[in-house]
């Protein structure tokens, strides 16, 4: 058994690592090009492993016959997956594909979409995080019939043992009295055996929980944030907090050039936010200036990826003291005011923050919907362009264009390798997603398992062959950049209130436009999107 | 046998005859479908080393399925009979049950059914919860193991108490019935301990404290209670044939692995490890059992300690259990060496053939796992020994009773 319990030392050892990308957004959407096939792919992780991933495919633009999924594990790549299953054809569609693949071990999956058609054959590669996270009760319906299941069969099997003691060695004829007396002190005893079994499995049965709780259930990676003062200005450092049973076991990948990505939102009203990018420490921990919003505790969302292509979300919450008086930027203003790749100073020293980083204040998270526009410095606006009711769990494409002063479409450049970024939040903080215009995924964990049969980059991260699905995204960003409109596919996983930032380049100036949107469940009477 | 005619008088009427004849069928039927369960289990085992996806109506589960439900559909019929429509006889060898009648084994498989089937939502539930197969053994897997033991169990007292209600030149016949439903049983313990008994751990304390747990009760019982001189010997030969036939027709079939990650591929479906040489301490049973009948009629008359039967048991056990461990741990400790070496990289040794794609290979599918399971030890023995002693007293307990079994 000494590899198989390498094996499972292997995985214990992994799923130290584990945790969710975003929070309380596990399922999977995913726009990009499988070939000369432009595709959606929408995967709802299961929530125990082993389990089922539901997948769904639809085909955007060109004519497919046929969809193939295929399950690839992290450490065993296309060598160690099995056949592909056909996606069968959703009735009554022509462009619909459904299947399901079984996740049978913790860690992180590429789920390979292979379409084919009069155009030749795509794959458009899709990282999905196997993780537990189901806690839900047994329903009290079925509590009740096995319940009712279990007594028959405990007053069954009582009946039985009383007969095995009395009756069934009686020869034919009236049963004697001291055959009846055994009978029923073998049922005596039967009960208290089977009393004691039982309270045995319910034992066992706490123990099993107890045991998926610790080792086998998702439990969110927790950061410890603080700020200490660094050349006169404040400085975060972050830390993985041991105490909460984790440490930093692996390496990161970047992610469109950043070891981290960093929201950073004011919990009161959510009237600030940043999108900063720490640097490592060289201690296990990662640090950035704090920058100049207003002071308050601010809710902090890491993504990172592993070097498996395991993405997750850290996160904790800290205090930001108010920027130096002697900050030498503009101090918040009005609402829309944003900030970005401006040199920060104090004292003529420039504060290193990185030349993405961006940061914006503005009014607090409204009851309702917003409007669909959002001013911008400069007379510029961004513009939500198919802002309408939003449904629980409905595959969603949301678009926004940037438009100048002369209310035409705005210029947008690339932005760490895209049109644009999002970030939404649900108001309770239960869900967190960044966005791409390619979907929820980090682009770091499909260009690991781009690169995982590649022997030309085997063992060189993201640094040797550019994946070819991040060149159909650049290529599908570029796409969108002619139409300047930038789209985030997204299906909302719970109603609510959210706020969505989203963020475009254009010039040397990032702009983000913060729109509120309500979603809420679906009915019977919700017409079909 | 040494006490049967004793304490089981045949029934000997002539209106007997037909019901004895439908219960003989039935007996045959119920042992037929008991298979079902270990053959199905083994391919089961199969399915899930070398396909690994499955769903609730695979092949191997539905075999398993009808492990229960043939025994179950056919007593259920027969309880029927005897509580609304009773034929000649049919009421003396019935017991009350909640107001219906039928034997005893009737109604302990009809329970194991029902353990079963009440085991199928439970694991649904609990893979939804925790998720597939995590472990093999978990609480709802431990209701469907009951249930199989209850249909065994059941089917043994049945086909039993059939045996004792037969004339006596039927009884040769039905008594290759019960012998063959030890065997069945045998096997279905078997298939149980498989990941505690491969050829890699049979030089350990271990493996051999946990054969002697199943084994020597099954096979003492046999030997006691089945009324044919080498019956232990017929169920541990079983158990052989049924895991050879498996060994070689499985392989027969294509097969590859439908789940990821895949570690080792297979393009067959996997044989089950070569079966235990329970065939050598088998036949030292039905041996002392023999000797013990002897034994029984020479002292009965006499007014020493052992004319006493339980005496006598317990020396029986004391010697059984010696004779099992010493038998199992010497045989198992070369036939081992020789199913993990080169020589037995064939069809009908499997050598390593056995492991599943899930597992990586390398030199330690053949070798001894001494440093996970520490190597045989006196003092393991000793306590295999113990265990052993404690397995046939209750073999022999069990086979006694099978003896006086009427209903």
């Amino acid at each position: 058994m000494k590899t198989l319990r390498c094996l499972v030392a292997v995985a214990a050892l992994f799923f130290n690592l584990l945790a969710l990308a975003h929070v309380g957004s596990p399922n999977v959407v995913v726009e990009g090009l499988a070939g000369p096939y432009s595709v959606r792919v929408f995967v709802r992780p299961p929530t125990v492993v082993p389990g089922v991933a539901e997948i769904t495919v639809r085909v955007l633009e060109g004519q497919v016959q046929s969809v193939t999924v295929l399950p690839v594990y992290w450490q065993t790549g296309r060598a160690g997956a099995p056949s592909p299953d056909a996606a069968k054809s959703v009735p009554g569609e022509t462009n619909l594909f459904t299947g399901g693949l079984w996740l049978m071990k913790s860690g992180t999956y590429s789920i390979d979409v292979t379409a084919s058609g009069s155009q030749g054959t795509g794959t458009l590669v899709v990282p999905v995080n196997s993780i537990a996270t189901n806690t839900k009760p047994m329903p009290r319906a079925f509590t009740l019939m096995l319940a009712a299941l279990g007594f028959l069969l405990v007053a069954g099997m009582v009946t039985i043992v009383g007969s095995v003691f009395g009756e069934s060695l009686s020869e034919p004829g009236p049963i004697s009295q001291r055959v009846r007396r055994n009978s029923r002190i073998a049922m005596g005893v039967a009960v208290a055996i089977l009393a004691l079994g039982l309270y045995g499995g319910r034992l066992w049965w706490d123990l099993e929980e107890k045991e998926y709780r610790q080792r086998r259930l998702y439990r969110p990676t927790l950061l410890v944030a603080s700020v200490a003062s660094k050349n006169e200005w404040p400085y975060l450092r972050l830390k993985i907090d041991g105490k909460a049973g984790r440490s930093l076991a692996g390496p990161l990948l970047p992610d469109h050039g950043k070891i981290m990505h960093l929201f950073a939102i004011r919990k009161d009203g959510q009237d600030a936010f940043a999108h900063l990018h720490p640097v490592s420490g060289g201690d296990k921990s990662y640090g950035s200036p704090v920058p100049p919003l207003p002071a308050g505790i601010y809710e902090l969302y890491a993504d990172v990826t592993y070097e498996n292509g395991f993405a997750e979300t850290w996160t904790t919450t800290t205090e930001f003291p108010a920027a130096p008086r002697s900050v030498a930027t503009p101090s918040p203003r009005a609402s829309g005011d944003a900030f970005c790749a401006v040199p920060v100073t104090v004292g003529g020293q420039v504060i290193p923050f990185d030349h993405d980083d961006s940061w914006h204040t503005g009014a607090p998270l409204s009851d309702g919907a917003s409007e669909a526009a959002f001013a911008l410095p400069g007379g510029l606006k961004m513009v939500w362009l198919n802002k309408r009711a939003l449904l629980l769990d409905e595959e969603s494409l949301l678009q926004f264009q940037l438009v100048g002063p002369d209310g035409k479409p705005a210029s947008i450049g690339d932005y760490m390798g895209m049109a644009g970024h999002a970030a939404l939040r649900l108001s309770d903080g239960s869900v967190f997603a960044h966005l791409h215009p390619g979907g929820t995924i980090s682009m770091a964990s499909q260009a690991y398992f781009i690169n995982r049969d590649n022997p030309k980059s085997a063992g060189s991260g993201t640094n040797a062959v550019l994946p070819v699905a991040y060149t159909d995204h650049v290529s599908h960003t570029n796409t969108l950049e002619r139409a300047q409109v930038v789209s985030f596919p997204y299906a909302f996983p719970k109603t609510g209130a959210y706020r969505i930032w989203v963020q475009m380049k254009s010039g040397e100036q990032v702009y983000t436009g913060v729109f509120d949107a309500v979603v809420e469940a679906k009915t019977a009477r919700t017409p079909a999107s | 046998m040494n006490t049967l005619e004793a304490v089981a008088p045949p029934l000997a009427t002539d209106r007997l005859s037909p019901a004895r004849a439908q219960m003989s069928v039935s007996a045959w039927i119920a042992v037929l479908g008991l298979a079902c369960l270990p053959i199905g289990l083994i391919w089961d085992i199969s399915h899930h080393s070398t396909i690994g996806r499955d769903t609730f109506w695979t092949p191997a589960h539905i075999l398993i399925q009808l492990g229960g439900i043939i025994p179950a559909t056919m007593f259920g019929l027969l309880a029927l009979r005897t509580t609304f429509w009773p034929q000649p006889g049919d009421r003396e060898g019935a017991v009350s049950f909640w107001g219906a009648k039928a034997p005893i084994g009737v109604w302990m498989t009809i329970w194991g059914c029902m353990a079963m089937l009440t085991s199928a939502p439970f694991d649904d539930w609990w893979h939804n919860a925790y998720g597939l197969d995590v472990k093999i053994i978990s609480p709802p897997h431990s209701v469907l193991g009951l249930g199989m033991l209850g249909v065994g169990l059941g089917v043994i007292l049945y086909v039993f108490s059939v045996q004792n209600r037969q004339e006596e030149s039927q009884r040769g016949k039905l008594a290759l019935v019960c012998a063959l439903a030890v065997g069945a049983l045998l096997t279905l313990y078997a298939d149980f301990t498989t990941e505690l008994t491969w050829p890699n751990m049979q030089r350990s304390t271990k493996f051999l404290q946990v054969a002697c747990i199943p084994f020597p009760l099954l096979l003492s019982l046999a030997a006691r209670a089945a009324r044919i001189r080498w019956a232990a010997t017929i169920a541990a030969l079983t158990y052989t044939a049924i895991y050879l036939f498996m060994i070689l027709a499985l392989p027969l079939f294509p097969a590859a692995p439908k789940l990821a990650p895949i570690y080792h591929p297979v393009d067959h479906m996997l044989p089950p490890a070569f079966p235990l040489a329970l065939v050598v301490p088998a036949v030292a049973f039905d041996l002392l059992e023999q000797f013990s009948g002897r034994w029984s009629r020479a002292v009965s008359a006499s007014s020493g300690l052992f004319r006493k039967p339980w005496v006598r048991d317990w020396a029986l056990a004391f010697v059984g259990a010696l004779v099992f461990a010493s038998l199992v741990g010497f045989v198992q400790w070369h036939l081992s060496a020789f199913l993990l070496s080169d020589a037995a990289s064939n069809r009908l040794f499997a050598r390593d053939g056995h492991w599943p794609y899930f597992v990586k290979e390398g030199p330690w599918m053949n070798t001894f796992w001494d440093n996970e399971e520490p190597r045989l030890t006196v003092a393991g023995f000793f306590g295999a020994w113990l265990r052993g002693l404690i397995t046939v007293r209750l073999g022999l307990v069990l086979g006694n009773y099978l003896l006086r079994l009427r209903r």
